[in-house]
């Protein structure tokens, strides 16, 4: 129409005017919208002379009608379908990809969870044989860094983007002058254990004669340099703990970060089976100088100083020795300061096991780490639960050999430093002059998925894809070779390693591509049964593991000369001087070593022990030995100092440590930190400029007779903290204000002996009765849940699954502190005092218990919380207005509210995508709350009509939780699992005794703290 | 038998009542004093402040306030309970004492009905401003609506109480206009300007003054003064419902409704002792309203005082008969834990102060009285502190302990409050006499013709 306008001829120039505020209005392209059309008809059906009346009207309707088009719907945007739609792809169905997690260096494997392209969950790959369908905190949290902002870059060269091409070319080219120089070319790792990219390496180290160092932040590097003296093979076996019926921890953390936690947690389980009719109970000794998860976990715990390994495993090697008749000559080594009969306990049960027992070290000193293998030797439990012959490559950092890099550094002998999935600018205690050798270096390369603060230094910053965006393989141990497949097209113009290192050595295939050529050649021929290539790939693909047989590796026997230079192992120590304590530096038991401390969902999750998030703690034993501090109300400032530098840390006494010994994590401190300021929380708080979360204590991390050393002497005094360096909620460590309550209303605990009396729990625990005639109950399905305190290592996995799959957003440190955490489960830790000098420890994952008299439902005035006909208790968010009574009046204390509108922080970090589309997003003042996955009982409900296969729900806390301490199921069905754990006499409720009728049971803890070991049988 | 009234003593009678009256409702007029001013624009000042916090936590969202997932409530609901409790003086001295027959209630009836006015609108400010989404409150009314067969949880006791505040809302506004209507006709009668008269003539609705209109009035407000003494019993009752029928430690108990009824009208005959005091200076009927006439009030809140103190007595003895070890926890918390300073607050406030009144002299002296009513009130607010507060940081699971630290974000709205309440009675007392004219007349009637009553009563 406005065409024709343009056509008339002999038009004033007001008629122009007007013409264009006519075109202005909608409908001036393509279909006449309706406000708009009429108008243009109007305006030249007079003629050319227009009144001032009409004009007016005319100009009015033409402003007006822009004020319609504001009110119009927006711009109309095509959806086009498919028009060959992908085959396997269902809008809303997910599909899932195996993978193997690359939060560690564990190499678990995941299955990622798609929905309409979107990768929005993890979930352990059942098939996996290391994981076996688990998945620990950090793999769950590592989805969220797929979508995190900060982290798709493009490739840099000295600080500029430049295109792949660019940075290929002159990286190249400064390589081959470095070689023309007669200058070193250095490659540095952290560990590898992905076999085509190892290769792609060795022949990236060969073409260019390149010295190639390793290292880990946390290192076991002890663990391999004494099976190089015992075995005559620099490695660190595979613990196969689920073979194990007496497990002997000295300092490693196996259930916490040592290794493998998932596998580890996993094999513990099935040595801890109460639930079945076959009885199965290990016996779990552990000395540490700090509480650990693991040591929350044992039946014996005991302290031991940092450095004492070496005497307390020679006094166990000797009596062991004694007791199996073997005389055994070891250089004389002072007895450790524990009690005689403690260690004839120990190795009483270590030789009634023998060949089904199991000695573990974790300390960075190769002379206990002999003497560990010693035992193990003499206990016969190499080729069982100790194998070598096929070895772990969970660790196979090597940091004797930094100090060689170091000197060549600093001597100017390296022209090229390479560094690959690392970061040692943080990581190693030299890394500030590491930083300084880089920033001259004419080839610095870095290639890893995340900015770090070595990337800062780096003359090419080479950006890898997510896990879940690239092809590659992984070897975690011997036994173990799977495929890691990606789930969703690259979001960014990263690079694989693999493809980046092919590029480097003339090739172009894609990852893909080679990691297929690399399984044709060397893990097809290993494969069991025939099949052709693409039969075996495919089929591995599917599994997420390939079925092959395990790789030997030729060991010698045992070298009884090791012992001989076992003086010479020691590591030397500067033992603490008066008004010192030994520092021990451990891994968080959340972000572990670090790498991933810029995510959000592990900083926001509290720890274990300490109940702190988003920052580092100190740790110091609950009745310090320096008497000026006893007055002081912890949490309290502490400055550590060092010889070098001054620490400022919160300090809280926790409980279960040795007097002599503070400890502190590692992992914080990350500079790229303070960008979390901005990304969780409400961000309308106008909090202006962040700062970095915590402190990077790998600077005190020392590195003795070429092993890296946690501990050392520090001095440490009281000083005012200008602000925490941790989120603290408030709450002391219960024990505090316990000891009023009856703690059996929430945690049980019952010996062996008791269990096997069959003094079931039914009479211990019996609940009031009813008066209430229960004539309304769930006839049909009613949903239950069972939670075995007893195999709970309080890793904190279910907690991260749970905020994965329901949109739980993070609050950010302010909010943490002041108690408000959104999560829906969450871990209570019990410290339980008794038996004298016997402590205990339990942790309770406490969810919305969805008890059939429910508390919060009577309450509501507007009925926005109800019982749905299946036993859940259901909170419909749309209909909440706030009012928090229900909060108020649950006694689990499990609702959580919205204080503020968290959705825009979503759309700020880049989370959206990632967000679980089954799952509604909710909004500012509404309560929530554990649901059960009601998502995931609906879907599978629609799969049992659909297919009429019986129903499979797996809630995201049952279906992570590494130690299978959570069953999910119908209560009304007598065929279910959960009827095992229901009727199991550990069974008992949470404030049973308030008449609530949760639907949640527990079952008690059980230690095996028989005094006396029974006949074996 | 009725003494017939000579008509000298009756023309004697009628001049003293013009002058009763026109004392009384003089203060209306003349040009507002200074202190007025002042007073009047510190209270719009903290209104002020309160409308700037409301506007931030309506904007940011109640996260603004300190309360956390173990204290879902606090200062504001504390602040609720507070002004509710002050909400029931006025009922309490015009109905359940009218019904008494108590003549010495007329010096400050009328302030204390608009006080009640006042405290119910500061009350039924906070629980809409602590809701997480406040827009949404109009749910709680049980409308017929379009969303099928969702209603209101009447099982809830937020329901109750929305039912038994706007109930109580509702008689005390009506209450308080129907013994308005005869000195609102006086006012008409008197103003100078059609406007004032118009204005004061639609309010008084067409009162006339005639014989069988005060029957008929006397009835009324006799029957409404029932029905609020019901009220005055129920509303407190069904707010200290909230916290007894929950399962909370602390909260769960069945000596909460004599106890909140109690302690809600002590609070509130604090509140009149303050207001007499103040407003005699303010509004000028200082010489009409002595100490003396605060004496039976005086009374009363000793009486309150004791009362309340055996309920602390009796709290504690039962949660320590009980032997349940989470109310034991509540109550060592209280003593020894971090209820201690709001809890000694409560007993020096609420059960130390008003001791003063066994003493003769006290109950006449206005800076004994004016301390001690303060003194009562903040102790009556810090004792729904202790109540609302302290059980819930306490809780059942050790983990879930969590202490509680209000915001300025949420002592703003508090602050509001004061000033909405100060302004409003300073507003409503220039409108409508601070002193029942109409029932001051009928007291010098009585005075002078002692058998008026008699004679009235056999007309009936």
């Amino acid at each position: 129409m406005g065409d024709e306008i343009a056509n008339r001829e002999g038009r004033s120039e007001r008629d122009r005017r007007r013409r264009t505020l006519a075109e202005r209005a909608p409908g001036r392209t393509g279909p006449v919208s309706h406000e708009g059309g009429r108008l243009p008809t109007e305006a030249v059906s007079g003629d050319s002379s227009l009144e001032r009346r009409s004009f007016l009207r005319l100009s009015g309707a033409a402003v007006g009608s822009l004020f319609l088009e504001q009110c119009s719907r927006g711009p109309t945007e095509e959806m086009i379908p498919y028009l060959v739609p992908p085959e396997d792809l269902v809008p809303g169905e997910p599909i899932y990809y195996t993978s193997v997690c690359g939060g560690c260096t564990a190499g678990c494997g995941v299955l990622a969870k798609c929905l309409d392209g979107r990768p929005v969950k993890l979930e352990g790959n059942p098939n996996h044989p290391a994981s076996r369908g688990a998945l620990c905190a950090l793999g769950q949290a590592s989805l969220w860094e797929l979508y995190d902002s900060g982290r798709a870059l493009p490739p840099r060269q000295a600080g500029r983007e430049v295109p792949w091409e660019t940075l290929d070319f002159s990286c190249l080219k400064a390589l081959e002058e470095v070689r023309r120089r007669g200058l070193g070319v250095t490659l540095l790792t952290g560990t590898i254990n992905r076999p085509s990219l190892l290769n792609q390496l060795q022949r990236f180290a060969e073409r260019w004669e390149a010295a190639w160092y390793s290292y880990d932040p946390i290192s076991v590097s002890a663990v391999a340099a004494a099976h190089e003296r015992t075995h005559g093979l620099r490695a660190v076996p595979d613990y196969r703990i689920d073979r194990a019926d007496v497990l002997v921890g000295v300092g490693a953390d196996f259930l916490g970060h040592w290794m493998a936690p998932v596998e580890f947690a996993q094999g513990y389980r099935d040595g801890r089976q109460l639930e079945t009719s076959r009885l199965r109970l290990s016996r779990h000794y552990q000395f540490e100088p700090y509480l650990t998860l693991t040591g929350a976990r044992a039946d014996f715990r005991y302290l031991s100083a940092p450095g004492e390994e070496p005497y307390l495993l020679a006094a166990l090697v000797r009596r062991v020795a004694a007791l199996l008749g073997r005389p055994l000559s070891l250089p004389p080594l002072a007895d450790p300061r524990l009690s005689l009969e403690v260690l004839d306990d120990v190795a009483d049960h270590l030789v009634a096991s023998a060949g089904r027992s199991l000695v573990l070290c974790g300390a960075q000193n190769p002379a206990a780490q002999v003497l560990t293998n010693l035992l193990n030797e003499i206990l016969s439990n190499y080729g069982r639960t100790v194998e070598i012959a096929y070895p772990s490559f969970r660790k196979t950092g090597w940091e004797a050999d930094l100090e060689t890099l170091r000197k060549e550094l600093a001597a100017g002998d390296v022209g090229a430093v390479i560094m690959v999935r690392c970061d040692p600018v943080f990581e190693l205690f030299w890394g500030k002059e590491l930083a300084s050798h880089l920033d001259g270096l004419p080839v610095s390369v870095l290639v890893a998925d995340q900015p770090t603060e070595t990337a800062d230094h780096v003359r090419f910053f080479c950006p890898e894809p997510h896990y879940l965006e690239r092809w590659e393989d992984s070897q975690p141990t011997a036994r173990v070779t799977a495929p890691a497949q990606p789930a969703v097209k690259r979001l960014g113009s990263t690079r694989p390693a693999l493809e980046t290192f092919e590029r480097w050595l003339g090739g172009q295939r894609d990852d893909l591509t080679i990691v297929r050529d690399y399984w044709r050649e060397k893990v097809y021929p290993r494969q069991v049964g025939v099949a052709s290539f693409e039969q075996f790939w495919t089929e591995s693909l599917a599994k997420g593991a390939a079925n092959i047989r395990p790789e030997r590796v030729s060991v010698s026997a045992f070298r009884m000369e090791a012992l001989e230079s076992l003086g010479d192992l020691m590591v030397p120590e500067r033992s603490a001087l008066e008004g010192e304590s030994i520092l021990v530096l451990h891994p968080s038991n959340t972000i572990a070593e670090g790498r991933h401390s810029h995510n959000p969902w592990l900083q926001e999750l509290p720890d274990p022990i300490t109940d702190s998030s988003w920052g580092p703690v100190l740790r110091i034993p609950k009745s310090p030995f320096q008497a000026t501090l006893t007055a002081q109300e912890s949490p309290f400032g502490v400055q550590l100092e060092t010889q070098e530098r001054e620490f400022r840390l919160t300090a809280l006494e926790i409980p279960g440590q040795h007097s002599a010994v503070v400890a502190a994590p590692l992992g914080y401190g990350r500079p790229d930190t303070d960008r979390l300021q901005h990304l969780v929380g409400p961000i309308d708080r106008g909090r202006v400029g962040g700062s970095i979360i915590g402190v990077n204590l790998f600077t005190l991390v020392t590195c003795e007779g070429g092993f890296f050393q946690y501990h050392r002497p520090v001095r440490w005094t009281h000083t005012e903290a200008v602000k925490p360096s941790a989120a603290l909620p408030g709450s002391k460590f219960p024990s505090d204000r316990e000891k009023e309550r009856p703690l059996e209303v929430f945690v049980r605990r019952m010996t062996l002996a008791e269990l096997l009396s069959q003094r079931s729990s039914e009479a211990v625990l019996e609940e009031a009765p009813n008066l209430w005639p229960e004539d309304h109950g769930p006839s049909g399905r009613h949903w239950g849940m069972a939670i075995d305190l007893g195999a709970c290592t309080g890793c904190g996995a279910c907690v991260v699954a749970c905020q994965a799959e329901n949109n739980i957003p993070c609050v950010g440190p302010e909010e943490s502190s002041r108690g408000r955490l959104l999560h829906w489960i969450r871990l209570h830790r019990y410290h339980l005092e008794d038996f004298g000098d016997r402590e205990d420890w339990i942790f309770q994952p406490m969810l919305c218990q969805h008890c059939d008299r429910a508390p919060c439902e009577v309450v509501c005035p507007v009925l926005a919380t109800v019982h749905s006909s299946e036993g859940l208790n259901e909170q419909i968010y749309n209909r909440c207005i706030g009012t928090r009574y229900c909060a108020n009046n649950c006694p689990y204390k499990v609702r959580a509210f919205n204080w503020f509108d968290y959705r825009d922080t979503y759309a700020a970090n880049g989370e959206k995508p990632g967000l679980n589309p089954e799952v509604t997003v909710r909004t500012r003042g509404v309560m929530e709350k554990c649901t059960f996955c009601v998502q995931r009982i609906q879907r599978a409900k629609i799969e049992e009509k659909l297919t009429g296969e019986p129903l499979a729900v797996q809630t995201a806390c049952q279906q992570t939780c590494p130690s299978r301490a959570i069953v999910f199921g119908d209560l009304n069905d007598p065929e279910d699992p959960l009827a095992g754990y229901v009727q199991n006499p550990r069974r008992y409720r949470v404030l049973a005794e308030l008449g609530t009728r949760p639907s949640v049971f527990y079952l008690a803890l059980v230690r095996n703290q028989e005094t006396r070991r029974k006949s074996d049988g | 038998m009725a003494e017939v009234a000579s008509r000298e003593s009756t023309s004697e009678i009628g001049a003293e009542l013009r002058q009763l009256a026109s004392l009384l409702l003089a203060t209306l007029e003349g040009r507002r004093k200074l202190v007025w001013w002042c007073l009047l624009a510190a209270a719009t000042a903290c209104m002020g402040i309160g409308v700037f916090a409301c506007w931030e936590l309506l904007r940011r969202g109640v996260g603004v306030w300190g309360i956390n997932h173990s204290v879902a409530w606090g200062v504001a609901v504390v602040t609720f309970v507070f002004w509710i409790g002050i909400a029931h003086a006025g009922t309490f001295l015009s109905a359940i004492l009218h019904l008494l027959h108590q003549p010495w209630r007329t010096a400050f009836s009328r302030l204390a009905e608009g006080a009640t006015l006042l405290a119910v609108l500061c009350a039924a400010m906070f629980p809409l401003l602590h809701l997480g989404r406040p827009w949404l409150a109009f749910w709680m009314l049980p409308y017929p609506n379009t969303r099928g067969s969702l209603w209101v949880n009447f099982r809830s006791p937020l329901m109750w109480d929305f039912v038994a505040i706007a109930t109580y809302f509702i008689i005390s506004v009506l209450f308080f206009w129907l013994g308005l209507l005869p000195d609102l006709a006086a006012l008409r009668d008197r103003a100078s300007s059609p406007a004032v008269r118009r204005f004061y003539g639609r309010l008084s609705l067409g009162w006339h003054g005639g014989e069988r209109l005060w029957t008929h009035w006397r009835q009324v407000y006799d029957l409404l003064a029932g029905l609020a003494t019901a009220l005055v019993i129920s509303v407190h009752s069904i707010v200290s419902w909230d916290f007894a029928v929950s399962l909370v430690p602390g909260w769960h108990s069945t000596i909460y409704p004599p106890y909140f009824v109690v302690g809600a009208i002590f609070s509130g005959l604090a509140m009149v002792i303050t207001l007499s005091l103040l407003g005699g200076r303010v509004f000028g009927f200082r010489r009409l309203v002595t100490v003396e006439d605060l004496e039976p009030v005086a009374k009363l809140l000793l009486a309150g005082s004791c009362f309340i103190g055996l309920v602390y007595a009796a709290e504690f003895f039962h949660a320590y008969y009980a032997g349940d070890p989470f109310e034991t926890a509540v109550f060592q918390d209280r003593l020894f834990g971090w209820m201690v300073i709001p809890f000694l607050l409560t007993l020096v406030g609420v059960v130390l102060a008003p001791q003063l009144f066994w003493f003769g002299g006290c109950r006449r002296s206005v800076p004994a009285l004016l301390f001690v009513s303060l003194a009562v009130n903040v102790g009556m607010w810090c004792e729904r502190f202790v109540i609302v507060v302290g059980p819930l940081q306490i809780g059942f699971l050790p983990g879930t302990q969590s202490l509680y630290h209000p915001t300025w974000w949420e002592l703003g709205p508090i602050l509001g409050s004061l000033g909405l309440f100060a302004a409003g009675l300073l507003v409503l007392f220039r409108i409508v006499p601070p002193l029942p004219a109409a029932e001051w007349k009928w007291r010098l009637l009585e005075e002078r013709l002692p058998n008026l009553w008699i004679r009235e009563d056999s007309t009936l």
